[in-house]
C-alpha cells in the first residue's frame, strides 16, 4: 500500500435493483493511479465510470475488494474527511454543485468544512481562483456565468481543499467546444505546474488525447489500458465500437492508402506541425 | 429570463448587504411581530417607511420589487373583498343582502398592507443575504434551542438549500411547461380534469428532477467534506459590528415607542 497513490484491489460494485435483482456495475477491477499522472477514463454509457469515481472518494463503498487513497482504506469511515480532502471531485452538471450564490463563498465551502481559519481560507481561495483563472469573477454570482466558467468554479472549489487528486466526471459534457478546450488546457496546466493528479472521465476521445494513460471501461471491466496512441491503434478498440479522434482516423486512413505519415500523430496540432515540416 | 427571481440573492455592496445576517433576521422578526400584534395605521406607516428606507439603502431597483408584488394581486383582492363584506359595522352600501361596511373596508386595506409588509420584509432579507450567511445567522441566533434537542443546524441548512434551489426549480418548471405545451398539454382547457392532468405532466417530472438535483448537490457537498454537522468556522466569521448595533438599537427604539407608547 504505497503512499501517494490510489489503489483499487479486486473491486466489485453491485447495485441492488429491486428485491432480488442485482446490477453489477464494476467487476473485479484492479487499478493503480500514481501521484502526478494524468489519466483518461472512457467508456460507453453504463460502463461504470461514475461508479469508479464515486468509489475513490468514498461516496459509495465497494461490494467486494478494497479502495485505498494514500494508503487509507475508504471503508474506514473515521478517515473519510482525510480521504476527501485528498480527492477533489467535479461532477457533470455545473449547476447542481454550486453551494453559494457568490463564487468566493462557494470556493470557501470546502476549506471552512475542514476547519481552516479565516487567513488560511482566504489564501486557499486566492490560490484556487488564480489557478483556474477565475480571479476576476470572484464576487460574481455563479448562475450568471457561462457553463465553462461555472465548471471552473467547481474545479476551484475542489482545489481549495488542496487535493492531491482531482477526479472529474464528464465535466465537459455540457460545454461548447471553446469551453471544453479551455477546461482541458486548465487541467493540463494544473497537472504540469502543480503536480495535481488528474483523472478525467469523458465520452469524447478528443478530451483525453493528452492523457499519460488511457483506461477504457466496458461493462464494468477494464477493457484496454495504455497510452492514448496504443489504445487508439488497438484492433480491440475498434471492434468494441469506439471511435478514435478524427485526426487519428485520418492518419490511419492515409496510411492505408500508402502515405507514410507518422503514426504517432494524435492531435490536430501535431498534424499541423508535421505538415509544415514536409 | 436569467435575471432576478423572487427573493433571490442579489449581489451588492450596500450597507444593507454588509449588515450581519443576525441583525437583519432580528429586524425582520420585529417587523413581523409588530404587524401581527398591532395593526393601527401608524404601525403600518412606520413599517412601510422602514421597508422603503431599506430598499433605497440596498440599491435594489424598486421596479423589480414592485413587479414581484404583482404576482400577489389576486391574494390581495380576495383578502380585501372578504374582509370588507365579512366584518360587521356601519354599512357603506349593499349589493342584495351583502353589506360592505366601513370597518370592513379599512380592515381590508390594512390587511393588504400587512400582507405586503410580510412579503417585502422576507424578500428583502433573502435578497440582501447570501443563503450560506443566512444559514449561519439562523444557526447562531437559534443555537440555544439545541438544548431542547432541536436540530438547529439541519433546519438552517434546509432553509439555505431551499432558497438556493428556488430559481433553478422555477426555471425548470418553465422549461417543462413549455415542453408539455408543445406536446399538446392544455393548461387552459375549460375542463378541470384536463387541466389537472396537464399540471401532473409538469409536476411529476419536476419532482423527479428536483430529487436528482438534491442528490447531486448532496454528493457535491459531501465531496467537499461537509459532514452535516454545524460549522463553527462559518459562524465565527459573522461579525456583529458597530453598524449592526446602531441599526438594531435604532429600529428597536423606534418600534418600542410606536407600538407600545402611542
Ligand atoms: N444508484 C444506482 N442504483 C442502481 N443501479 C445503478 C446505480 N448507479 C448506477 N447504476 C448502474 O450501474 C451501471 C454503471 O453506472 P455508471 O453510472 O457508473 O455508468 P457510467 O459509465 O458513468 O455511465 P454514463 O456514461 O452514462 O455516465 C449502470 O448500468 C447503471 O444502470
Ligand atoms: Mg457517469
Amino acid at each position: 500500500m504505497a503512499a501517494g497513490s490510489i489503489e483499487l484491489i479486486n473491486v466489485t460494485k453491485e447495485y441492488a435493483t429491486g428485491r432480488s435483482h442485482k446490477k453489477c456495475a464494476l467487476d473485479n477491477i484492479t487499478l493503480t493511479i500514481n501521484q502526478g499522472e494524468f489519466v483518461g477514463l472512457v467508456g460507453m454509457n453504463g460502463s461504470g465510470k461514475s461508479t469508479l469515481a464515486r468509489l475513490i472518494n468514498g461516496l459509495i463503498l465497494p461490494t467486494a475488494g478494497k479502495v485505498f487513497v494514500n494508503g487509507i482504506d475508504t471503508a474506514d469511515r473515521k478517515s473519510i474527511i482525510e480521504i476527501r480532502r485528498h480527492v477533489g471531485m467535479v461532477f457533470q452538471n455545473p449547476d447542481n454543485q454550486i453551494v453559494s450564490p457568490i463564487v468566493e463563498e462557494d470556493v470557501a465551502f470546502g476549506p471552512e468544512n475542514l476547519g481552516c481559519y479565516a487567513d488560511e481560507v482566504k489564501e486557499r481561495i486566492d490560490w484556487a481562483l488564480q489557478a483556474t483563472g477565475m480571479d476576476e469573477l470572484r464576487h460574481h454570482a455563479p448562475y450568471l456565468l457561462s457553463g465553462g466558467q461555472k465548471q471552473k468554479v467547481a474545479i476551484a472549489a475542489a482545489l481549495s481543499m488542496r487535493p492531491d487528486y482531482l477526479i472529474l466526471d464528464e465535466p465537459t459534457s455540457m460545454l461548447d467546444p471553446g469551453g471544453k478546450y479551455d477546461l482541458i488546457e486548465n487541467l493540463k496546466m494544473l497537472n504540469e505546474k502543480y503536480g495535481i493528479t488528474v483523472m478525467l472521465i469523458s465520452h469524447h476521445m478528443e478530451d483525453v488525447v493528452h492523457a499519460d494513460r488511457l483506461i477504457v471501461l466496458d461493462q464494468g471491466q477494464i477493457y484496454l489500458e495504455g497510452t492514448p496512441r496504443e489504445v487508439f491503434s488497438s484492433e480491440n478498440f475498434f471492434s468494441a465500437g469506439f471511435k478514435p479522434p478524427g485526426i487519428v482516423q485520418l492518419v490511419s486512413n492515409l496510411r492505408k492508402r500508402g502515405h507514410m505519415i507518422d503514426e504517432n500523430i494524435i492531435t490536430v496540432q501535431q498534424m499541423v506541425e508535421y505538415i509544415c515540416r514536409l | 429570463m436569467k435575471g432576478l427571481k423572487l427573493g433571490q440573492f442579489v449581489r451588492g455592496n450596500s450597507i444593507i448587504h454588509q449588515l450581519d445576517p443576525r441583525t437583519k433576521i432580528i429586524v425582520c422578526l420585529v417587523v413581523i411581530f409588530s404587524i401581527l400584534i398591532n395593526y393601527k395605521w401608524y404601525v403600518i406607516l412606520l413599517n412601510m417607511s422602514l421597508i422603503a428606507a431599506v430598499i433605497i439603502l440596498s440599491r435594489i431597483e424598486p421596479a423589480k420589487i414592485l413587479r414581484s408584488l404583482r404576482k400577489l394581486r389576486y391574494l390581495f383582492l380576495l383578502t380585501f373583498i372578504f374582509q370588507s363584506i365579512l366584518t360587521s359595522g356601519e354599512p357603506l352600501f349593499h349589493v342584495g343582502s351583502v353589506y360592505v361596511t366601513r370597518e370592513g373596508v379599512s380592515l381590508g386595506v390594512s390587511t393588504i398592507f400587512r400582507l405586503m409588509i410580510l412579503y417585502l420584509c422576507s424578500t428583502l432579507l433573502t435578497m440582501t443575504t447570501s443563503p450560506l450567511k443566512l444559514a449561519s445567522g439562523i444557526e447562531s441566533l437559534f443555537a440555544p434551542l439545541r438544548r431542547l434537542r432541536i436540530p438547529v443546524h439541519q433546519f438552517s441548512m434546509l432553509i439555505s438549500a431551499a432558497l438556493r434551489f428556488i430559481p433553478t426549480i422555477i426555471e425548470e418548471a418553465q422549461i417543462l411547461t413549455r415542453a408539455q405545451r408543445s406536446r399538446g398539454a392544455q393548461f387552459n382547457s375549460p375542463s378541470v380534469i384536463v387541466r389537472i392532468k396537464s399540471m401532473a405532466a409538469v409536476l411529476i417530472p419536476l419532482l423527479a428532477a428536483s430529487l436528482q438535483r438534491a442528490d447531486d448537490l448532496a454528493a457535491a457537498m459531501e465531496s467537499r467534506c461537509y459532514t452535516g454537522g454545524s460549522n463553527q468556522i462559518r459562524i465565527s466569521k459573522l461579525r456583529f459590528g458597530k453598524k449592526d448595533k446602531l441599526a438594531l438599537g435604532l429600529v428597536s427604539l423606534v418600534f418600542l415607542v410606536f407600538v407600545f407608547c402611542i
